[in-house]
């Protein structure tokens, strides 16, 4: 686990094109971005969109300031922008086979939702949210973004953000409560 | 308190559904450092231009260079991998050669221009024009000796997009694409 003062000292040397930095920031956050890309495009076209997304964060590193939700949520705007373009020039259905699986947790107050024992019936319901509810949740789950960053990636404020989410694990509980 | 029980239902998501702790490709990583180093090699000799290769200029290269930004040596696998639509520039005038692809983006498009033999020194600029007739300006750059590539971008969505030109400093078309 990097800490804020270490990640901000190795993209400090990233603005100077240090390969060493830029490789532990891909090596850092290549298995979050590679899951959230790997939930909308084909998986022939992640690594492709994640390498994407690094070309332009290098590219755009000079422009990038503190202020605001962090580096994480920085690049993930990238790459979401990556995933748009290629959806618009050439969509693509994600189908909820692409959708990671859930592994059976220990039962608790939340099996209703999240130790579903029916794990095929969780896919089959988070494929069946809306995009923005499956994204909020994907950018917090998937992304470990806290709410201001991914408020940062969708131009949202952290209190929308919340709303969202509120109302995505809401859908979500209703869809797996839903009578077949 | 509904925000402290979803926090908690993320949590148990976010344990219910792992990211795969897997490492990047080697080859990627090692195209990644390459990038850097070339990014670093060109940002401490800006003026090192190469002899082969692309040069890659931001757009509004004029204004950049005067501000320090500079002009930027990529290598062709820098160049980014999101589908392009070829296009046909025609009208080049003798000795300029001149190829486009277009990147089809949600905000617009851009053109990476690839062109060579244009006026060492002058300004050149692009523009858009648009089916209902608008002119969307698509920035500008003053030619070097060697062939080189500019990204052009405008405000303008590829489905609204007709006719691309670029014109020299006296408004003479010089190459022209109908989309």
């Amino acid at each position: 686990m990097i800490r804020d003062h270490e990640l901000r000292a190795i993209v400090d040397r990233a603005r100077a094109f240090d390969p060493d930095a830029w490789e532990a920031l891909y090596r850092r956050l290549y298995p979050r971005l590679h899951a959230y890309a790997n939930r909308r495009l084909p998986p022939t076209e992640c690594e492709d969109a994640v390498s994407e997304t690094f070309t332009r964060a290098m590219d755009a590193i000079d422009r990038f300031r503190w202020r605001g939700a962090g580096f994480d949520a920085w690049v993930f705007g990238i790459l979401r922008n990556v995933v748009y373009e290629r959806y618009r020039s050439r969509p693509v259905q994600t189908s909820p086979d692409a959708v990671p699986e859930l592994v059976s947790g220990e039962s608790g107050p939340l099996e209703r939702l999240v130790a579903h024992e029916e794990t095929a019936d969780v896919r089959a319901a988070f494929a069946r949210l809306g995009p923005e509810d499956r994204e909020v949740l994907e950018l917090r789950v998937l992304g470990d973004l806290d709410a201001k960053a991914v408020g940062s990636v969708l131009g949202k404020r952290p209190g929308a953000v919340r709303m969202a989410q509120q109302r995505a694990l809401q859908r979500l509980g209703d869809l797996l409560t839903e009578p077949s | 308190m509904s925000g402290h029980r979803d926090d908690e239902t993320l949590r148990r998501l976010e344990a219910e559904i792992p990211v795969p702790d897997h490492a990047p490709p080697d080859e990627r990583v090692a195209v990644l450092r390459a990038a850097a180093e070339a990014r670093r090699a060109a940002s401490i000799a800006p003026r090192a231009l190469p002899r082969r290769g692309f040069l890659l200029a931001g757009v509004g290269a004029a204004a950049g260079a005067a501000a320090g930004i500079g002009v930027y040596e990529v290598l062709d696998k820098d160049l980014p991998s999101v589908p392009t639509e070829r296009i046909a520039l025609t009208g080049a005038p003798a000795g300029v050669s001149a190829t486009g692809e277009l990147i089809n983006h949600t905000w617009g498009i851009e053109l990476l221009l690839t062109i060579g033999g244009l006026d060492a020194g002058s300004e050149y600029r692009l523009r858009y024009r648009a089916t209902d007739e608008r002119v969307v300006d698509a920035g500008s750059f003053v030619a070097v000796a060697d062939e080189f590539l500019c990204r052009m971008t405008g405000s303008l969505l590829r489905e609204d997009a007709e006719t691309i030109e670029l014109l020299d400093a006296d408004d003479t078309v010089v190459v022209r694409a109908t989309l």
